[in-house]
């Protein structure tokens, strides 16, 4: 229930037959809403149909102020829960904050530093690897050279054997 | 169902339960945030984010207010933090604008105007003086403002929505409306 609120309404004043153009401004919402009395909705149409400054006054701003409607303009959305349980659904699957703030930038920087170690590791173990690889193709050559030396010799001893004969 | 149905449907989560109470208060939560807000896109998309809170702590409703108060109070609550963010936006932009960046948007709102009809145009202005003016008053007549003239709520139910007493509304809507009165008469004089 609405009630009304009696601060501004002019009543008290019983001798006035006509507001005045203050008296108007200071009321126009009022009359608009119809929360003047009886004897100040008379003093108040008393001087508008006279002033022409105020009747347009009262005209422009009653026009603005009720140019705002409830309700009327709106045609019920047939697809508004559709949508709202789209968004639910889209909010639910979401990464959550925390996931998104912390973890992601934290897996992303453990990833990084996996990778650096990683990196670092796999060059070790290759000069090792290859150090080893250098190591044995060096006994190899060794091996290899003995063979041939030793075959060389042996060639040698031969050669001689040939030389010998002759 | 009833409202209490309603409540302990939504608390285990049933989807019946939930779209029933969706379809209940739609029109009324999309209306406030209207009023509020002054924009029916915005309005839309805010009250979507307020029965997402509804479902999301039905369990903070407690059962000695109406279920449609504690509704109004979260759409208050979710359009004047929307309106904080826009008003961030704007005073952003407008240091942007004091530095040379081009307005598009009020240049796409211009060319939006130019394409109505002469009546809409004339109804749309005076609707956009009068949300100008809206705007102006302080935070809490607003409220009451609105929900008493656009939601055509009691005093009572808007004292309940806003924690406040019976006469703290009664001030506030009228002061409200002095101030609009003053907003009002200024443009036209
Ligand atoms: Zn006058």
């Amino acid at each position: 229930m609405k009630r009304k609120f009696k601060k501004n309404l002019l009543s008290n004043n019983i001798n006035m037959k006509e507001m005045n153009c203050n008296q108007i401004e200071n009321n126009i919402l009022f009359f608009i809403d119809k929360e003047l009395s009886q004897r100040d909705i008379e003093a108040f149409n008393a001087h508008i149909n006279h002033c022409d400054h105020c009747k347009l006054l009262v005209g422009n701003v009653s026009e603005a102020y009720l140019s705002k409607n409830k309700i009327v303009e709106f045609t019920e959305d047939p697809y508004f829960f559709t949508r709202l349980k789209q968004k639910l659904e889209n909010k639910n699957t979401k990464t959550p904050y925390f996931v998104k703030r912390i973890l992601q930038p934290a897996s992303l920087v453990s990833l990084l530093l996996l990778g650096i170690f990683t990196g670092v590791f796999i060059g070790n173990q290759y000069i090792s690897i290859s150090s080893v690889t250098e190591e044995s193709s060096n006994s190899q050559l060794k091996k290899y050279a003995e063979e041939n030396y030793l075959s060389e010799m042996n060639n040698d001893n031969f050669e001689l054997l040939l030389t010998s004969n002759q | 169902m009833t409202e209490s149905e309603l409540v302990e449907g939504v608390l285990q989560k049933k989807e019946a339960a939930y779209k029933e109470l969706v379809l209940k208060y739609q029109k009324q939560v999309i209306n406030t945030c209207y009023s509020l807000l002054g924009n029916y896109e915005d309005a839309q998309d805010i009250a979507q984010d307020v029965f997402i809170e509804v479902y999301e702590s039905i369990d903070k409703f407690r059962k000695e207010s109406k279920l449609s108060t504690w509704i109004y109070r979260i759409a208050v609550n979710k359009s004047l933090n929307y309106i904080k963010v826009i008003n961030r936006r704007k005073w952003v932009k407008s240091i942007e604008s004091f530095f040379g960046k081009e307005n598009n948007e009020t240049q796409k709102i211009s060319a939006h105007q130019s394409d109505m009809p002469n009546n809409n145009l004339i109804s749309e202005e005076r609707k956009n003086i009068l949300q100008n003016a809206l705007n102006k008053l302080p935070e809490n007549q607003k409220i009451a403002f609105t929900l008493n003239k656009y939601e055509e709520l009691s005093y009572q139910q808007i004292a309940e929505i806003m924690q406040t007493s019976l006469s703290a509304v009664e001030s506030l809507i009228h002061r409200a409306k002095t101030n609009l009165q003053k907003y009002l008469i200024n443009y036209y004089n």
